[in-house]
């Protein structure tokens, strides 16, 4: 090796190391970029502990919910807290200011979502509670599933798939069961996972379907213009007869993907300006990518350092996202790249 | 012959010099000619060659004859007591010296190995001698002596003891092998150097055996005359207070070698590395090293300040603050090598400032700690200018309540950083 050779042997592990790193080059930030889109945030570890005295580890599910009561806002974000001592509990912030309440249920059912009713009562987990004070109104409902009202309101639906049909059930107002209802996803019997369902500010209800068999990994919003429409697509049998296809003009069905298995299945979030859907690489980094509501590929997306352990949602308002920092416990309420 | 009496100096010089220099005096116009010689050709012979140089026509050749031929007398008594052989050339008139190379030729022509020179001057009624005596297969200098005295019988006395010490140094190499093929070198030799002051060793400096030889003024350095043999490898060392001794090597020809050492650099004690890297970009990074050991242990004190920042809707910049310090190594090749890796170790405290309110906490500063469990950094030194520097950072967050949370900093992915560096 000649002494000449070598700028040339450090100007190359320049580039090889700089083409390594990828994008990371001009936008990464080693500390995590995420953080540069943070709106607020509140160290739930630190909180509980100096408000409860309780040692939070995770934080497993997260939920927003916005309502009013007596022309006052009633917002909320309820959140599953694992504490070190293996318990779990339902506990939440105010909208906000993401400051912690006082609200801790018992986690039947997990959080799921968080949904205001026909009585305008916010059922998170197996109970609905009161939008202003968050106290219990109804206990030991239906968990698992998701709750969606008509408009105008008079019942309460919880949906639900079983891998090959769509159920819809009935509830009256004080969650007495009613007529229960169901539609088959598809003609074709395969596993059509519901993973989300999201009912927009417009009244658009949009249903998020993770897809197997030789789908596996693609993802599928199907949305309907209104609750009619989607009572509608109940009473005629077959929702769907392929997945792609699309059964009459107030439906959309968007089919995109086939690399969304992330860390917990199929990550993705419904938004009022798309879905957003992360995959992860190998190399840490996260990529959110948004799909418009009814039309195909990605129109924007972004990337991130990408640390395992995290938890990551996305409001439907579009707003706003979040993440759970397990490391740190903190959670951060993000703007989104898009508004 | 006439005296020369104008400026009350007469100055006769005699050179009594090789029996060869009989050739050369007729062609120099001398009218004596010393003829060939033959002497028995055994490590016993000494041929000596006796000739008055007349420079111009004030010199007294027939009082330097005097002198010159008690000079012959004591050289042969003092090389017959030692059993040597010596033979006796005539003693010729020439108008130069006799040169060393012509007196050996004429030597081993008549098979003598031992050729002696004998110089004679007198000037203002003083007398100055010496007496040389040459291997004359190699033309190698074996012995010498001379001396200065009043022009009178007082100098008889020195003329015995300078025979006796050339015979006797002659007689201690007669039994040492005589089929050398080169000589010692016939010149003295001159460094050349920038470094006013510096220090000139033969040998590697510092080590056992090397030998102090003077010091470089006015550019230079003539070394004594050291009889080193021909085609040999020497080392000449220069050193100066607070540079780097440098060692060169010479090889000895039979030509005076021109020997020029470039100017010494300095012994780093203090570095300033600029620099930024992946991540880092809209930022700068400043490193100041110190070395506890010259160019090769350090200190060194790294802060950078800069912006994250994606460039992208919705995203405000994070302004980080980095206090790094430690230890680092230089473990490949040596200080004059342009090109040097080395090793780091060391840790920091990390400031991130953020825009983002939280209700629980007044400010949004967060605090890590981070230790660097590697680092590697390499350089490039051009003939002129900075230094290129390249370090490879392997960083890890030890608490969790900082912004980057417990892990390797980066996703794992390294911290490069490239820039300038300056030495001083």
């Amino acid at each position: 090796m000649t002494m000449l050779r070598i700028p040339g042997i450090i100007l190359a592990t320049l580039v090889l190391a700089f083409a390594f790193q990828g994008c990371s080059f001009l936008i990464g930030d080693p500390y995590g970029n995420y953080f540069q889109k943070a709106d607020r945030w509140v160290n739930l570890r630190s909180a509980l502990k100096n408000q409860a005295g309780l040692n939070l580890s995770d934080v497993n599910g997260l939920a927003v919910v916005k309502t009013t009561s007596g022309g006052n806002p009633c917002d909320y974000i309820f959140f599953m807290a694992d504490y070190y001592d293996k318990t779990s509990r339902i506990r939440a912030l105010g909208y906000d200011g993401l400051n912690l309440l006082g609200f801790d249920s018992p986690p039947t059912g997990g959080v799921l979502s968080a949904t205001v009713d026909m009585s305008n009562d916010i059922k998170v987990g197996d109970a609905s509670y009161g939008a202003s004070s968050i106290t219990s109104v109804h206990t030991s409902l239906p968990t698992g599933k998701w709750l969606i009202t008509d408009n105008p309101t008079t019942s309460n639906f919880l949906i639900y798939s079983d891998g090959i049909n769509l159920h819809r059930d009935l509830y009256d107002s004080s969650w007495l069961p009613g007529v229960i209802g169901q539609s088959q996803i598809s003609s074709v019997p395969g596993p059509w996972n519901l993973s989300r369902v999201a009912v927009l500010g417009d009244g658009r209800i949009c249903l998020l379907f993770s897809l197997g068999m030789g789908d596996q990994g693609k993802i599928q919003a199907v949305t309907f213009a209104d609750y009619p429409t989607f009572d509608s697509a109940f009473g005629v049998g077959g929702l769907m007869e392929s997945p792609d296809a699309v059964k009459g003009s107030q439906i959309a069905v968007t089919t995109f993907g086939g690399s969304f298995d992330g860390p917990s299945g199929i990550d993705a979030w419904i938004t009022e300006n798309g879905v957003v859907a992360m995959t992860t690489t190998s190399n840490n980094q996260a990529t959110f990518s948004r799909y418009p509501l009814g039309s195909g590929g990605s129109v924007d997306s972004y990337s991130m350092t990408y640390y395992s352990g995290n938890l990551y949602f996305f409001e439907s308002s579009g707003r706003y996202w979040y993440i759970f920092d397990v490391g740190s416990g903190r959670l951060v309420r993000l703007r989104t790249w898009w508004k | 012959m006439s005296r020369n009496t104008r400026g009350g100096s007469k100055a006769i010089l005699a050179v009594i010099a090789l029996a060869f220099l009989a050739e050369l005096a007729i062609a120099e116009g001398t009218t004596e000619s010393p003829g060939p010689v033959v002497v028995a050709p055994d490590e016993r012979a000494v041929l000596i060659f006796p000739a008055i140089v007349q420079r111009d026509d004030s010199a007294d050749a027939d009082e330097a004859a005097t002198f010159g031929t008690s000079l012959i007398n004591a050289l042969e008594k003092a090389f017959s007591d030692l059993s040597f052989n010596v033979s006796i050339a005539p003693i010729a008139l020439v108008q130069g010296e006799g040169l060393p190379a012509e007196a050996s030729s004429n030597a081993v022509a008549v098979g003598a190995r031992w050729a002696v020179i004998i110089s004679l001057e007198i000037a203002n009624k003083r007398i100055a001698y010496s007496l040389r005596v040459y291997e004359a297969s190699e033309t190698a200098l074996v012995a010498s002596s001379g001396f200065s005295s009043y022009a009178g019988l007082t100098a008889l006395p020195l003329f015995a003891d300078s025979a006796k010490a050339v015979a006797t140094k002659t007689a201690a190499l007669q039994h040492s092998p005589s089929n050398r093929t080169t000589g010692p070198i016939q010149y003295r030799i001159t460094i050349e150097s920038p470094d006013e002051g510096a220090a000139v060793v033969i040998g590697t400096g510092g080590a056992w055996g090397s030998r102090n030889v003077g010091i470089i003024e006015s550019g230079s350095l003539v070394l004594p005359y050291i009889p080193f043999q021909k085609g040999t490898d020497i080392v000449v060392g220069l050193s100066k207070k607070d540079m780097v001794a440098i060692d060169v090597p010479i090889e000895l020809g039979d030509e005076e070698p021109r020997i020029v050492i470039p100017a010494l650099r300095k012994k780093e004690k203090e570095n300033l590395l600029v620099g930024t890297g992946p991540g880092r970009l809209l930022g700068v990074g400043v490193t100041y090293r110190i070395f506890t050991r010259p160019d090769w242990d350090f200190i060194f004190f790294n802060e950078r300040i800069f912006a994250g920042y994606d460039f992208s809707p919705g995203s405000i910049p994070l302004i980080h603050m980095e206090t790094w310090e430690g230890l680092g190594w230089y473990l490949l090749f040596p200080p004059k090598s342009p090109f040097r890796m080395g090793a780091c170790l060391g840790g920091g405290i990390l400031f991130s400032f953020s825009s983002a309110s939280s209700p629980t906490s007044n400010n949004s500063v967060f605090v890590d700690a981070a230790i660097i469990p590697i680092e590697g950094f390499m350089e490039y030194r051009f003939r002129k200018g900075p230094t290129l520097w390249l370090s490879v950072r392997g960083a890890f967050s030890i608490n969790s309540s900082g912004l980057i949370g417990q892990g390797w900093m980066g996703g794992g992915q390294p911290d490069l950083t490239a820039g300038l560096l300056w030495r001083r």
